[in-house]
């Protein structure tokens, strides 16, 4: 569906979820700020992914305790035959941040949810696998660094005894792990696969083994024009 | 720059693929075919990779009239060498067994598990950010964006073959239009906190997003980044699904993520619990002797 003009959208909006948007902007042209209730996600998630044939692209978690007494969510997505970006912001309570997960209607928003509960704490409640995604096994638990409070150089001590839980494999299929180390190309990661006979009946993945916190670091000891060098580099 | 880094990333790429499933006259001759390239990216910005470009307003190094004259050069032998390359491809039978029907991805998939680049282009999804959110240039060089509906590795394959050519034609227009000025633009004071940005760049692989929110002290209070891998990789699982073991190497490579995942392979039996590890060499070799059959 295409609309001819960002307001037309925003408008169409407004209608459709009346009281749950609560204020809409547009700074630069074609990038629509909209605020939302954040119980209202999974309804205006799906309305955009499934009505309006939206892609979604992640969702970024912001720890604004220090500013905005919140945690906020910002789940972004874009109408690409229209040239638009829209940006869902919810508000999260400062003590329980919490929210509805999406990923059984978009399944490609996973590992954003299990990225954001790993490194802000944040709870989407109803996600199917809920796993670690981004910090190691033997992180200690409710330690998320990049909350605002937690030190860029600060490390844990690493919890004993802990590793990655990996998925049953279905009945009769035999597991195939390929990985997780291979020296010669960018990232370690670890594709457990399920064979049944020759031929793959499922996998399981477990990456992130290469995360480097670059985010934290850029928002605790760098400069903008450095930023751009780090950016090259990931 | 944006689109010499596609021309010589989709023949890495290719070159790789052609290791894996054991055609290394490909990995040879479309290495080759790239080399030219990095001795541009080496006098244009003094690196090979990781250039050192961009800066907040603009960019380091300019481009004088004698490089011009030799990224034209360039690009023109790349291009013929890249319609041999195509040509090649075509017309190996044993090739595109591996690729044809391999490692599917069907358009629902595509859409739900949101993939990004040539992985989505490979399935039939129509975007390509340089055109559906135009950035630099990109409102006066409009890409033709390459779409193939076959849903498989050939797919990826063909959508990365033209895409090279494309790239070629979008360096030619750059170059006989780009105006002369300054190449940084002056930023006058601090950039204040408070104020959001988001931007997709189509990358190689895909779009690659950046949201940031700007902060105190000349920082950002938070820089999310997305890389396109990072919606690719998620979607493995689901697209190796049905396909033989030995094409898991190139299905995964397909998505031009990982590579080496075929390093160290370990079967368990899960009846038995009886362990075996596969080499790399030994995976490749079961790769290739598929090729063979």
């Amino acid at each position: 569906m295409a609309f001819g003009t960002s307001s037309q959208f925003v408008n169409e909006l407004k209608d459709r979820f009346q009281g749950n948007i609560l204020s809409t902007r547009e700074p630069v042209s074609r990038k629509i700020y909209v605020e939302i209730h954040r119980e209202a996600i999974r309804s205006i998630a799906e309305h955009l992914f499934r009505g309006l044939g939206a892609r979604f692209n992640t969702i970024i978690g912001v720890d604004r305790r220090p500013t905005h007494q919140d945690f906020q969510t910002t789940h972004l997505f874009s109408l690409d035959e229209d040239k638009i970006f829209v940006l869902l912001q919810a508000s999260l309570d400062r003590n329980r941040p919490e929210m509805d997960s999406i990923t059984s209607i978009i399944p490609g928003a996973n590992w954003a949810e299990r990225e954001a509960q790993d490194l802000l704490g944040i709870q989407f409640n109803g996600l199917a696998d809920p796993r670690r995604l981004a910090l190691p096994d033997d992180w200690p638990e409710n330690l998320h660094p990049l909350r605002r409070d937690f030190p860029y150089n600060f490390r844990p001590e690493p919890v004993k005894g802990v590793a990655f839980k990996p998925r049953e494999a279905p009945e009769n299929a035999t597991v195939v792990p390929i990985g997780p180390f291979y020296p010669v190309l960018e990232e370690p990661a670890l594709f457990r696969v399920f064979v049944e006979g020759e031929t793959v009946v499922g996998c399981d993945y477990r990456g992130f083994y290469n995360h480097r916190g670059i985010e934290k670091i850029a928002d605790s000891t760098l400069t903008y024009n450095q930023i751009s060098f780090l950016a090259e580099r990931i | 720059m944006l689109e010499l880094e596609r021309i010589h990333s989709h023949p890495l790429w290719l070159g790789i693929g052609g290791h894996v499933v054991g055609f290394d006259t490909v990995l040879m001759q479309t290495w080759r075919i790239r080399e030219p390239v990095m001795w541009l990216f080496e006098q244009i910005t003094g690196n090979r990779k990781t250039f050192g470009m961009n800066l907040i307003g603009g960019v380091r190094r300019d481009i004088t009239p004698e490089l011009k004259t030799k990224i034209l050069e360039v690009v023109d032998t790349v291009e013929k060498e890249w319609l041999k390359v195509i040509d090649a491809i075509g017309s190996d039978t044993p090739l595109m067994l591996r690729l044809k029907g391999v490692g599917v991805l069907t358009h629902e998939d595509a859409v739900d598990y949101c993939v990004a680049g040539p992985t989505a282009r490979g399935s039939g999804v129509r975007i390509d950010s340089r055109v559906d959110h135009p950035y630099a240039a990109y409102e006066y060089l409009v890409p033709e964006k390459k779409v193939h509906e076959g849903c498989d590795i050939l797919a990826r394959t063909l959508v990365r073959l033209e895409e090279t050519l494309e790239s070629v034609r979008l360096v030619r227009q750059c170059l006989k239009e780009i105006p002369y000025g300054p190449i940084m633009a002056e930023i006058p004071s601090e950039i204040p906190p408070g104020r959001e940005g988001v931007k997709a760049v189509e990358a190689p692989r895909g779009e690659s997003i950046h949201y940031v929110l700007t902060g105190e002290n000349n920082r950002p209070y938070r820089w999310r980044v997305r890389a396109p891998s990072y919606m690719n990789l998620a979607s493995v699982p689901v697209m190796i699904r049905g396909v033989e073991l030995a094409d898991v190497p190139i299905a995964i490579a397909s998505y031009d993520p990982c590579f080496s995942c075929t390093e160290r392979l370990e079967v368990v039996n899960a009846k038995s619990g009886e362990v075996r590890i596969y080499t790399r060499k030994e995976l490749n070799d079961l790769s290739r002797k598929k090729r063979d059959r």
